[in-house]
């Protein structure tokens, strides 16, 4: 991994999603962080990150929290949502939202969604 | 000097004309070296000069300059050649005929190219013309100087504007300051002048100053300036500008002229004009004064106060004119007068004084004086009218009321019915008023003699000498005169006439005069004689009649005695009673009248006096020997036309003796009465018809009245005493008897009540014999009362106590019996009687008690109640015993014996009292009781519960057998560890967990007295912890009070397990119901199932971005994939775990009743159907066999089924109404849920998975529903329901069948 390389964070409590998404992450050259809880991930710190990846259905403090917790600390870290419940994804609340994946998703697709939302010079390195 | 003269005719024409010009020109010419040498001079100078120079002067001057001039021209001249300043100077020089010339010398420096100075030229003007033209002016400057300074007026001038030029030496010397003095800093010259001017004038002075500086009017001002010595003094100033051809101002010239002098004496004019300004006004008289011609110029203070007093609007009245205020002012009728007299003075020129009414403020007129008069210049004519009021109203009212007097006075003088006359102090007949004349028909000189003296001619002869002597007496010592005698009257005959004189004095008490009248008193005489014959004659009559007579004023005061009552007290007058500090009346009663008498007779008297009403009274009088005597004392009032009371006449006769007869009678009378009266018993008197006549004071106070009381109009007075005395219930008997007695003669002789006066009916035993005259005829009857009240009443109360006593003993529910000391029964009362049904008599006398008690006793007693009675016969202890007696029904009864003796004094024993109580009944109950309460304990014992008592406190006082053997300890054996029972119990038997509660509950339930209610775990005497359902209720006594607590405590541990397995599969239906209908179920399902999908997915896209790398990265693909096939396994985990869950519920299938499970649901959903506003109609028929089921299954398909009807009614306006129908239908229950929504377009595709028509479902809920029913062997579907809605039915089979 190069030194430089975007980090991604990714929090879900389902850790065969983290490690897939770990995979995903680190084959397109991304630096990845796996968190179990938004607690964990806010433990660590928000410092250091360029995206997060979060999933929505979590016990204790869920992703729309955590999503929402992190725009105001860092209003320019894009986030993504992530959720395997479909009664979620059809929410009102989530309609609209372009950085939302329903799982499963595609792998390709979340890449350049991630490739798209980092600024170009981080990007490129 | 070495003079070098510039030679003519040496030099060019230039030069040549130069030199002629300098020649010829009117002047002198001349020229000096540096050294101031001369060195030149015209021609003509040396002419004029001569040659007289002297060169051994400095510059040759000496002879040339004018000694008083010569310093000063040299120390010019030497002064302008060393600083060769331009050289002029004015001189008188010599001429060479010796006289010196005034002259103007003037030298200018001529320079060498070096600057030096080479050569002065000067020329020197003959100015001596001007010099004396000079001269003269400045002597003249100096003369005119000189006037203005000796003008004796301060002069001055100023500029035009205003700064001061010039004072002259008068104002400098007055100020002490020349005007150079003015020019002070920071302020103009004007300033500093105008600071000498008195501060209160400065301003004005400043103001007028300026304005006529702008304007150039001239000025002028009075004002005060400061003398040098800072005094100031008034000065006139004026000042007129000078002005030049064009009319400019060139200067302003003044002239101040000391006015101070003159001012003063103005202002003291003038403060003497004030004073007398003042003076008038406030002098208290009206001044006015008038032009010649009458017009008014002045009225003073006075009068115009009094104007605005009287004239309301006065101050708009202008110019005020006579004639108005004539009109105005002065009474109506002095108006004419007062105008003519006016006019009449202003025309003549002569003074006048009028007298008129003048009105005053209030609207009264006063009288006021007015004087009048001219003053004249020295030619007499008149200047000026002056007028004075003065106000004489006092005088002139004094006047009038004096001459009104006087008037009075001569008119009473002359028309009196009396002579009036006076005589000198001498005693000399000096007046006689008119009537003297007309009646007496003398004249003053009749009167005196022709010595002189008076001469008494008109005095009857008998009294002449006297009369003359009493007035010779009363002048000689200056006492009054009185005198009553006979004078004759003019037509001869005599009257009697009363004459009076007294002096007048003069200040100093010598007597001036004597006046006297004297008044015809004939008549009076006269009467006064025939009256007093009259009243001798009366008066012996009065005094002479056999009665006393006096007589009192309108208030009661005696005035008159006559003379037998005089006599009869000894007195010569009644004044002799007056007494300092009382009335003659109450003096007169106290000294005359009886003690006892005195005080009634003065209230009489006073009570007369005040109403008027005559009085009559008895009374003592005191005799002159000191013995009273009884009179009869009679008053009547004698009244005037009016009615008003002028005399009182009293008369009193003497009645002592009838008086003493009477007292005697009194005596006898009340001794007798008191003699009746002290009688013991109530005596009373009838007529022989029966008429009350007589009620002796005992009766008259025992009843309160009197026989009069009962006289009633129209009634017997006999019947209304009956009626008033008598007992209603006595009445009739007395009447009877009375009237009997009344008619027959016979004694009367009765027993009655008689009402006391407070209304107490006393009992008495009355009785009345007649008094019968000589011939037998009853006269009267005497009665007598006598007070049998108390014996009567012991009497009673002795009987009505034996009878209750009786009544007592006969009534009180216990047999009583007595018994000799030997045993013989002596007495039983009705109820023993009654009880045995036997009498006394019937037991046998001889047979005594053994007989007594074989006849009555059960047979088993007797022996014992034998022994015990001889025991107590022979011992005196009191018997006590219970035993069986035979009833009179024959059955045997226990009974209660208890007896006492009665001793006597002596202790021995007279009786024995026993009483027999009945107490079978009481025995047998309680016997019944007994057995009651063993078998109730029996019950308690072996009930299967365990049952525990305790005091209201809570603390246990009772366990039952059950419950002591659950604990495995008794009641006490917690006792002595320092907790009480019931704490000791419950720490030790209730689960720890459950402690806390069963505490807060059981002390709550204690203090409130609710009943108790709880499960816990309960420790049994093995260790295991039980479930126990203890109930705990509080038992009351008849007040309310709580006296125990019962408590039963169940062992219902295998319900409580089982209800507990019951309630976690309810509690986890319930979840799943509530949480999730089955599509909710489907999504949890897929969310499941989508986690490792998501996973697979992701990591493929992972392991196909490992592989596609460059060089493709092998080794992260390999563990990627390894993840894919974990993931993929752990989805198909899934999947199996879902299998499963339909394959367990095969195994729970059991036979149910369908019935209990749509309770169940009903229940389950009864509170959302309460939200949606749904009423659940729920029908089941009755007697359904039970069907095999799972019960979660089947309530999961109800429970879908419902919800989903419910929702359908969501939208709907109508009465939202959810049947469901049970039935039995063949082989199968049928059950139907209907809803009232808007129906259903597809009922058979609905069935379908995925088909929804929700928004947030899956579609899965009927399929599931549907897979349910038909792996129950039953089928479900839909149907549209009219007009609207859907029913959703299904069934299942009854007879238990596999799924296939």
């Amino acid at each position: 991994m190069n030194k430089g390389s975007p980090v991604v964070a990714v929090v879900d409590d389902d850790p065969r999603m983290l490690e897939s998404l770990e995979d995903l992450l680190e084959s397109a050259g991304y630096v990845a962080c796996s968190f179990s809880s938004a607690k964990s991930l806010l433990v660590n710190g928000l410092s250091g990150l360029d995206v997060l990846i979060t999933d929505i259905g979590m016990s204790g403090m869920d992703g729309f929290a955590l999503r929402d917790l992190v725009k105001d600390a860092r209003p320019d870290l894009p986030v993504f949502l992530i959720t395997g419940r479909h009664e979620i994804a059809d929410q009102d609340r989530v309609q609209g939202i372009s950085r939302f994946f329903r799982k499963p998703f595609d792998g390709q697709a979340l890449l350049a969604a991630i490739g798209d939302a980092l600024p170009k010079s981080r990007n490129e390195g | 000097m070495t003079t070098a003269p510039y030679l003519p005719g040496e030099t060019d024409s230039d030069a040549t004309r130069a030199l002629q010009i300098l020649e010829s020109m009117p002047g002198h010419a001349w020229s000096a070296d540096a050294a101031g040498r001369f060195t030149y001079f015209s021609r003509n100078t040396l002419a004029l000069l001569g040659n007289g120079s002297d060169a051994e002067n400095e510059f040759g001057w000496r002879q040339l300059v004018h000694p008083d001039d010569y310093d000063r021209v040299v120390a010019r001249w030497r002064h302008c050649l060393e600083a060769g300043d331009p050289y002029d100077s004015e001189h008188r020089l010599r001429r060479a005929d010796g006289g010196y010339r005034w002259v103007r010398s003037s030298g200018r420096p001529s320079r060498d190219s070096q600057g030096r100075i080479s050569q002065w030229y000067g020329t020197t003007i003959d100015i001596e013309d001007q010099k004396r033209a000079e001269a003269a002016l400045r002597a003249r400057e100096l003369e005119l100087s000189q006037l203005v300074d000796m003008v004796p007026s301060h002069v001055w001038r100023l500029t035009p504007d205003g700064e001061p030029m010039f004072f002259n030496k008068r104002m400098v010397d007055y100020l002490g300051l020349d005007v150079a003095d003015t020019d002070k800093p920071g302020m103009s010259r004007l300033d500093a002048v105008i600071e000498t001017v008195h501060p209160e004038d400065a301003a004005a002075f400043r103001d007028a100053l300026n304005r006529c500086l702008v304007t150039g009017e001239s000025f002028a001002l009075r004002y005060r300036l400061r003398r040098a010595d800072g005094v100031y003094r008034w000065m006139s100033s004026r000042a007129e500008p000078l002005r030049d051809q064009e009319g400019r101002i060139v200067q302003w010239y003044g002239l101040c002229h000391d006015i101070d002098d003159q001012m003063h004496a103005e202002e003291a004019l003038r403060q003497s004009e004030r004073q007398l300004q003042e003076m008038i006004d406030a002098v208290p008289v009206r001044i006015w004064s008038a032009t010649p011609t009458g017009e008014i110029v002045h009225f003073n203070k006075p009068y115009q106060d009094h104007f605005r007093s009287v004239i309301p609007n006065f101050d708009e009245f202008g110019e005020p004119r006579i004639e108005t205020l004539l009109q105005v002012l002065i009474h109506p009728e002095d108006v004419p007068e007062v105008q003519s007299t006016l006019w009449n003075c202003f025309g003549t020129g002569g003074g006048c004084v009028m007298r008129f009414r003048w009105r005053e403020k209030d609207g009264d007129y006063r009288w006021a004086e007015c004087r009048v008069a001219p003053r004249r210049d020295q030619d007499g004519a008149i200047v000026q009218w002056y007028g004075v009021s003065l106000d004489v109203d006092d005088e002139m009212r004094m006047q009038e009321a004096l001459r009104r007097s006087e008037r009075q006075l001569q008119q009473m003088i002359d028309t009196v019915p009396a002579v009036i006359w006076c005589t000198t102090p001498e005693g000399i007949p000096c007046y006689l008023n008119k009537r003297a004349t007309d009646v007496i028909g003398v004249t003053l000189k009749d009167l005196i003699a022709p010595d002189g003296s008076r001469f008494l001619t008109v005095v009857h002869p008998d009294d002449r000498d006297a009369v003359d002597q009493a007035l010779g007496r009363a002048i000689e010592t200056g006492t009054s005169f009185v005198r009553r005698y006979r004078q004759r009257r003019s037509d001869g005959r005599h009257r009697w006439v009363e004459s009076r004189a007294e002096p007048l004095r003069d200040d100093s008490g010598n007597i001036v005069q004597w006046y006297g009248v004297s008044v015809d008193i004939d008549d009076l005489v006269t009467a006064q004689e025939a009256l007093r014959d009259r009243e001798r004659e009366l008066s012996q009559l009065v005094d002479m009649v056999p009665v006393h007579i006096r007589r009192l004023t309108p208030e009661g005061e005696p005035t008159f005695f006559n003379k037998r009552l005089l006599d009869f007290f000894g007195l010569t007058s009644p004044a002799q009673l007056d007494k300092p500090g009382m009335s003659r009346l109450a003096a007169a009663i106290k000294t005359l009248v009886h003690p006892d008498d005195a005080a009634r007779l003065l209230a009489t008297v006073r009570q007369s006096v005040v109403t008027g009403e005559p009085y009559s009274m008895k009374y003592r009088m005191r005799h002159a020997d000191g013995a009273y005597r009884w009179v009869d004392g009679r008053a009547e009032p004698v009244r005037n036309q009016r009615g008003a009371i002028v005399q009182w006449y009293v008369i009193s006769l003497d009645i002592d003796d009838e008086m003493r007869a009477q007292d005697a009678l009194h005596k006898r009378e009340r001794e007798l009465s008191q003699l009746v009266d002290m009688v013991p018993s109530l005596l009373w008197r009838l007529s022989p018809e029966g008429r009350l006549t007589f009620f002796s004071k005992r009766l008259i106070e025992f009843t309160g009245r009197d026989v009069r009381d009962f006289d009633k109009p129209g009634m017997n007075p006999l019947t209304v005493a009956v009626e008033t005395l008598f007992h209603p219930d006595d009445k009739a008997r007395l009447a009877a008897a009375l009237n009997r007695s009344l008619a027959t003669g016979e004694s009367f002789s009765l027993t009655y009540r008689l009402r006391r006066a407070d209304g107490i009916y006393r009992w008495m035993s009355g009785r009345a014999e007649p008094l019968r005259d000589e011939s037998g005829r009853i006269v009267q009857w005497y009665g007598l009362s006598h007070d049998i009240d108390d014996q009567v009443r012991v009497e009673e109360a002795l009987r009505e106590s034996e009878r209750q006593l009786q009544q007592l003993i006969d009534t009180v529910p216990v047999q009583i019996w007595c018994v000799t000391p030997t045993g013989e029964p002596a007495y039983i009362n009705k109820t023993m009687v009654d009880y045995l049904g036997l009498k006394l008599d019937d037991f046998d006398a001889q047979g005594g008690l053994p007989s007594a008690i074989k006849t009555i006793v059960h047979p088993d007693d007797r022996a014992a109640l034998q022994q015990a009675l001889m025991h107590s016969f022979s011992t005196g202890e009191s018997f006590a015993l219970k035993f069986r007696h035979r009833r009179w029904d024959g059955s045997y009864r226990w009974q209660e014996g208890h007896a006492d003796p009665l001793r006597d004094e002596n202790g021995r024993i007279i009786r024995w009292y026993g009483a027999n109580v009945d107490i079978h009944d009481f025995v047998t109950a309680q016997e019944a009781l007994l057995e009651r309460e063993r078998s109730l304990w029996q019950l308690v014992e072996t009930l299967p519960a365990m049952i525990d008592c305790a005091a209201p406190d809570g603390e246990p006082i009772y366990r039952s057998r059950q419950l002591r053997e659950f604990l495995g300890y008794n009641l006490e054996e917690l006792d002595g560890t320092g907790k009480s029972r019931l704490s000791g119990t419950l720490d030790a038997g209730v689960h720890p967990d459950d402690l806390a509660g069963v505490l807060e509950n059981y002390a709550h339930s204690l203090a409130t007295g609710e009943p108790y209610r709880r499960r816990h775990r309960l420790r049994r005497f093995d260790g295991e912890y039980r479930w126990v359902e203890t109930r705990a209720a509080p038992m009351r006594n008849a007040n309310g009070t709580i006296v125990q607590w019962n408590v039963i405590c169940l062992d219902i541990d295998g319900e409580v397990r089982a209800q507990e397995e019951l309630r976690l599969a309810r509690e986890s239906l319930a979840r799943a119901s509530q949480a999730a209908s089955l599509a909710e179920l489907s999504a949890a399902i897929a969310h499941e199932v989508n986690q490792p999908l998501a996973a697979i997915v992701t990591n493929s896209n992972a392991c196909q971005r490992w592989l596609s790398a460059t060089p493709p990265n092998l080794e992260r693909a390999q563990k990627t994939v390894e993840r894919i096939i974990r993931s993929a396994n752990s989805a198909a985990d899934v999947v199996s775990r879902i299998r499963a869950l339909f394959k367990q519920s095969m195994k729970t299938r059991a036979s149910t009743a369908l019935s209990t499970v749509i309770t169940e649901v009903r229940n389950l959903m009864a509170e959302e159907a309460a939200r949606r506003r749904v009423r659940m109609d729920v029908a089941v028929e009755s007697h359904l066999p039970p069907v095999a089921l799972d019960r979660v299954q089947v309530q999961q398909v109800l429970v879908n089924l419902i919800r989903n009807g419910m929702e359908a009614m969501d939208s709907i306006a109508g009465e939202r109404v959810l049947a469901i129908r049970v039935r039995r239908m063949g082989d199968e229950v049928q059950t139907e849920i209907s809803d009232r929504g808007p129906g259903i377009e597809d009922p058979e595709r609905m069935f379908e998975p995925f088909f929804t028509t929700k928004e947030n479902g899956m579609g899965m809920g009927l399929a599931i529903c549907r897979s349910i029913v038909e792996a129950h062997g039953g089928r479900l579907w839909a149907s549209a329901n009219e007009p609207h809605g859907a029913t959703f039915t299904f069934t299942l089979p009854i007879e238990p069948t596999t799924a296939p």
